[in-house]
């Protein structure tokens, strides 16, 4: 899972848009498996690499969530009982299988992510590339949208690609960054490191979660110049020598 | 030019008139494409309006509605044929598909019509910013509810043609393709794009009124402008020759000019 960093109009989301075909590299290339972007017709890329955009109400049209779920696969060819299965699984996938009759556009913000999530996972891609995932959702929600993410990164093998400017989530989830700056990659590299790199983060404008400034200070406290942060708050009380120590 | 906005920050002697003069003056090109049948005379305002409209930087503002040209004179080729009588020499006959020289004259005139108002609309709102709009509009005397209509739709009008750029990207990438296949099919897979743009547009202008009348936004009490000035000697000059052309129009068309 890669975080892709930086302050607004870095170039974040311009440079995500290229991994889908959606635009094309003015200069130099962008490669999938091998072969330019460019070179896959846009449903060839699109069923292989799917995006999920930040507003879900971009997406959304359908007058049921299964309609819009299946929108997706069935524009790739998809239909009878191996469409009815794609959209089964990626509603049960998201938690949404209860409401797969439910009129997107009456859901909340949370599900209504979660729908345009289940609209990607239906087309069943290899890579999925998230603009910004948690805005708008609560911290009940955030965290059981990205638990679900990490979940596709672990035992699906999906690769996952998220615009991120909550550093918390990035900390928790994302063990490469990319930090963009005026639509240059500045750091491409472990996520620890960039959080203990003070410099780096100050020149980038960009604040450690309250758990990394932390175990940043407790590690300076007792002199240790070289450790690396805690990512999160397991992490920490481990190292502090409190539970999985 | 702005994201936010139509308007072209530039120094051209348009943009440095009054808003109403240029409002007399957009008003005079609409008189005169209006005015005549004949698309030789109806030509010349449009051809005017264009030309000023390039010269003050509008030209990207007319690239994105060109489509809309395009289409208004194609369309207007097969639809206004049907409102007049044929005349003239016999241009197309295949078929059961029969062009006048009158008919075509006369959609081409039509069309040429409604293009003046777009291409005047332009030329206004490249060179006019939004608030020198409403206020232009409300010193000569237009309800400031109106103005205030007219002026969050310029506004929001970029917001929402981001909005359906967007929204196309989003279902392009889920595999929607609306390149090929006949009329009826595009009009039926463009759904998937009408109805989230027109969702985002409604919640959009939701939150909006919302966010107004939470901050006590009421039409009906008198406004003042911070950027109110008297008209200067070129802004007078320019309403004068409005109204001129205004006369010398309606004359010309009175006397017969411009007929089919």
């Amino acid at each position: 899972m890669l975080a892709l960093v930086g302050h607004n109009g870095s170039g974040k989301t311009t440079l995500a848009k290229h991994l889908n075909g959606l635009h094309s590299p003015d200069a130099g290339s962008v490669r999938y498996a091998g072969r330019e972007v460019d070179d896959y017709s846009m449903s060839a890329i699109g069923r292989d690499v799917g995006y999920v955009f930040q507003n879900p109400d971009h997406q959304i049209f359908a007058d049921t969530v299964r309609e819009e779920v299946a929108f997706g696969p069935e524009n790739f060819g998809l239909s009878g009982d191996e469409l009815d299965r794609r959209v089964r699984r990626a509603l049960e996938t998201v938690e949404l299988d209860g409401l797969a009759d439910a009129d997107p556009f009456a859901l909340s913000k949370g599900q209504r992510q979660r729908v345009a999530l289940a609209g990607i996972l239906a087309t069943d891609p290899s890579v999925i590339v998230f603009d910004e995932p948690t805005t708008g959702l609560d911290a009940t929600q955030r965290d059981r949208f990205m638990g679900l993410v990490a979940e596709l990164n672990r035992r699906e093998r999906m690769t996952v690609v998220m615009i991120t400017h909550s550093m918390e989530t990035v900390a928790r989830y994302a063990p490469r960054t990319v930090v963009l700056r005026d639509g240059r990659v500045v750091y491409d590299g472990s996520t620890r490191r960039l959080f203990a790199d003070r410099d780096r983060l100050d020149a980038n404008d960009l604040q450690p979660p309250h758990v990394v400034e932390a175990a940043n200070r407790l590690a300076a406290a007792r002199g240790m110049t070289d450790a690396l942060p805690a990512l999160s708050v397991d992490e920490l009380a481990a190292g502090l020598g409190g539970e999985n120590a | 030019m702005s994201a936010a906005s139509l308007y072209v920050d530039r120094a051209s002697p348009i943009h440095r008139l009054d808003p109403r003069s240029t409002l007399a003056l957009v008003t005079a090109v609409f008189v005169a494409g209006y005015a005549f049948d004949d698309p030789r005379y109806a030509a010349v305002p449009l051809a005017a309006a264009f030309v000023a409209l390039v010269a003050v930087g509008g030209w990207q503002n007319f690239k994105r509605l060109s489509p809309i040209v395009a289409a208004l004179f194609l369309v207007g080729l097969v639809v206004w044929p049907a409102f007049t009588a044929p005349g003239g020499p016999t241009l197309v006959a295949v078929g059961p598909v029969v062009l006048s020289e009158r008919e075509l004259l006369f959609a081409l005139a039509r069309s040429e019509r409604i293009a003046v108002f777009i291409v005047g609309g332009l030329l206004f709102v490249t060179t006019t910013a939004n608030e020198e709009i409403v206020r232009g509009m409300r010193q000569v005397g237009v309800p400031y509810a109106f103005c205030f209509a007219v002026g969050t739709a310029l506004r929001l009008f970029p917001t929402f043609l981001e909005a359906a750029g967007t929204v196309k990207q989003a279902q392009e990438a889920r595999g929607l393709d609306l390149s090929d296949g006949g009329p009826i099919a595009r009009l039926r897979r463009s759904v998937p794009l009408l109805i989230p743009v027109f969702m985002t547009a409604f919640r959009n202008v939701n939150t909006q009124s919302m966010a107004l009348e939470a901050r006590g936004f009421d039409t009906r009490r008198e406004r003042t402008f911070y950027g109110a000035r008297p008209l200067s000697a070129a802004d007078w000059a320019v309403v004068v020759a409005a109204v001129g052309v205004v006369v010398g129009v309606v004359w010309l068309r009175l006397s017969g000019y411009g007929m089919l």
